[in-house]
């Protein structure tokens, strides 16, 4: 209570709230102490719960970060042994990836690192593609346990395939299609062989499964035009035609075996009347030549869409000529031309809706027999001309330095006795192919370093009862597939 | 009486002191519990990152060896490796022997990673230009 002095104890009236606190509560201090005390320990338990649980979380998932790491490190380390040798991961088991300084082995227990355990377990898909199954299993107790496991597969894609000795070649088969229908080109996708014709039915599908004997396949089915040139991308095939009104021609051939007409995608209308004579198609491009024009464009870039497989132009160039042979190498398109000035053209395609000349255009050639086929490789180009007594009809270009060739180094030509209708390499190798209709050597197997090296590049020929029109080299079985005037479709062996 | 008025109070200041400090306390308290969720939560996605871009990889791998075999291979196929986990092969780019792309991404939950590979040429081996992980594909639609 209150003690106030004598002379002001008659004026002086407590306020309530001091009664109610000091007169009547007395001790309310403490206990108010006491309570907030008490509060304040649950608070600080509280945090220190929270601490707990916080570090424990953290500690949990930082165990899971971890064997998340080790799992990866084991995935790796099985890419480190799948490069030196693919065949050491083909016998299905549980083993353990050992880390041997820079280098890495399966071992035959798995890996234990501070209580983590590392296993992979190996299981085959086929000969050329396992299955990879890496656990690491954690157990410190007190919900300290757990495991983590990814999985990848690995295939055998880095192995090299080999290329036979090309300088001597033999038939496997030689099939003869009835009814003359004008073969041009040949390309194979898979099981089967895709056969541009210019007669017939347009159109010519074989099932390559047997080697020794093809069959045709599809045989109902007809192009109803005449065919010059293919491309393949994905299950898509490109046709080039001399329709007028459909230039283009997008089929579906998921299925080869049965193609109808509800299998064509689009039938693209190109600008003029000159008809198309070649395609190559690069991503979701297209890129055509036409046969000569005075007034319509001969290079024209397309788009895809991809989803649908129809086409949009994008962009044209008139060349001064038809363009006969296309082919794509770095943003350029290299066309075999039927312009007397500018037989090898170089067309910048970097910028497909905005095609243009590369710099220097081209280069005017020896004489004026027109270019009918053109193939490209790394540093290379190889230009395949008609027959003429003046000029030597295949010649090769270094394109390394410049889209258009300059020269020396090069060119370098070789006789071929007739018209090179088609030209294919084996990338990577010497031996250049030339389809030709010379009278006793319509394939000729070319050394392209020989070549350069000013020495005698035949390696071998091969005499047919007709020229080759089309020739196209399929890697995954190292064979050459060519058509000729003949109507055959001939698969080539090395020996 | 002023000091006797200070006196009277303690009891509040006490109590403002202590509802300070356990506000503070309250904090401390809820970033704790949440670092230690959000800790497991980014160890988690580290786990189904791994995951997904091993998933990335095994379609690459598998996209590589069917070019090998067949240079149409089309692509444009999902592969599921286990429950829930799957990749995709995207279509493919370009035609022939060189210049090729390649782009798979792996799926685990709602975690993807994505791999452009451009293939400077299938045969006679496969060589890369380049493989690098992306955020977004640019150079496949």
């Amino acid at each position: 209570m209150l003690s106030l002095p004598p002379n002001l104890r008659s004026t002086y009236k407590e306020p309530p709230s001091w009664r109610f606190f000091g007169s009547t509560h007395s001790g309310t201090l403490l206990l108010e102490g006491i309570v907030a005390i008490g509060i304040f320990a649950i608070f600080l338990g509280g945090i220190g719960v929270a601490l707990v649980v916080g570090e424990r979380s953290t500690v949990i998932g930082g165990d899971r970060g971890r064997a998340a790491f080790l799992a990866s490190e084991q995935i790796q380390g099985l890419r480190r042994i799948q490069i030196q040798d693919f065949d050491a991961l083909t016998t299905p088991g549980v083993y353990g990836v050992i880390e041997q300084g820079s280098a890495w082995s399966l071992g035959s227990t798995p890996i234990v690192k501070d209580g983590f355990t590392s296993r992979i377990t190996l299981t085959n898909v086929s000969d050329s593609e396992v299955s990879a199954l890496a656990t690491v299993s954690w157990n410190f107790g007190m919900a300290r346990s757990g495991s983590v496991m990814v999985r990848t597969h690995l295939t055998d894609w880095r192995a090299v395939t080999t290329v036979g000795n090309w300088a001597s070649v033999s038939q496997a088969s030689s099939t003869l299609q009835s009814g003359s229908p004008g073969f041009q080109e040949v390309m194979v996708a898979g099981n089967y062989a895709f056969i541009a014709s210019t007669a017939g039915d347009g159109l010519y599908i074989y099932d390559i499964s047997s080697l020794s004997s093809p069959v045709r396949v599809s045989s109902s089915f007809s192009l109803g035009a005449s065919a010059y040139d293919l491309a393949i991308a994905g299950n898509r095939l490109f046709v080039v035609t001399g329709d007028t009104a459909r230039e283009v021609i997008v089929m579906d051939i998921t299925s080869p075996t049965t193609l109808s007409s509800g299998s064509v995608i689009e039938e693209f209308d190109l600008t003029g009347t000159a008809g198309a004579r070649s395609v190559a198609v690069y991503g979701n491009w297209a890129f055509v030549g036409t046969a000569d024009s005075v007034t319509d464009p001969h290079f024209i870039a397309l788009e895809i869409d991809e989803d649908t497989g129809e086409l949009d132009l994008l962009s044209s160039l008139s060349t001064s000529g038809g363009i006969l042979g296309l082919s794509l190498s770095d943003g350029y398109a290299y066309a075999a031309s039927t312009n007397n000035a500018a037989e090898f053209q170089v067309v910048d395609i970097i910028e497909p809706e905005d095609v243009q000349y590369a710099p220097g255009m081209g280069v005017d050639m020896t004489d004026s027999q027109d270019a009918i086929s053109m193939v490209t490789s790394g540093t290379s180009a190889v230009i395949g001309r008609g027959n003429g007594s003046a000029i030597e009809e295949v010649t090769l270009y270094t394109i390394g330095d410049s889209p258009v060739p300059v020269t020396p180094p090069g060119p370098w030509s070789i006789e071929i006795g007739g018209s090179a209708n088609a030209l294919t390499l084996i990338d990577g190798t010497k031996y250049l192919f030339v389809g030709n209709d010379s009278s006793s050597a319509e394939l000729r197997v070319v050394d392209l370093f020989a070549l350069k090296n000013g020495a005698s590049a035949t390696l071998t020929t091969a005499n047919l009862d007709a020229g080759i029109q089309g020739l196209f080299y399929d890697w995954a079985r190292d064979k050459l597939f060519a058509v000729t005037a003949s109507n055959r479709l001939i698969i080539f062996s090395p020996n | 009486m002023k000091i006797s008025l200070q006196s009277w109070h303690r009891g509040y200041v006490l109590l403002i002191s202590t509802l300070f400090i356990g506000a503070i306390a309250s904090a401390i308290l809820t970033s704790v519990l949440m670092l230690g969720t959000n800790s497991g939560l980014v160890h988690f996605s580290v786990q189904q990152s791994a995951r997904a871009v091993a998933a990335a990889e095994a379609c690459a791998e598998i996209g590589l060896e069917a070019l090998r075999n067949n240079p149409s291979y089309a692509g444009d196929e999902t592969h599921t490796l286990d429950t829930g986990v799957t990749c995709e092969v995207l279509s493919i780019g370009g035609t022939g022997n060189t210049n090729r792309l390649l782009c798979t991404e792996g799926v685990v939950g709602d975690t993807t990673r994505r791999l452009e590979i451009v293939i400077s040429s299938l045969y006679p081996q496969i060589r890369i230009s380049s493989w690098q992980e992306v955020s977004t594909f640019s150079l496949c639609e």
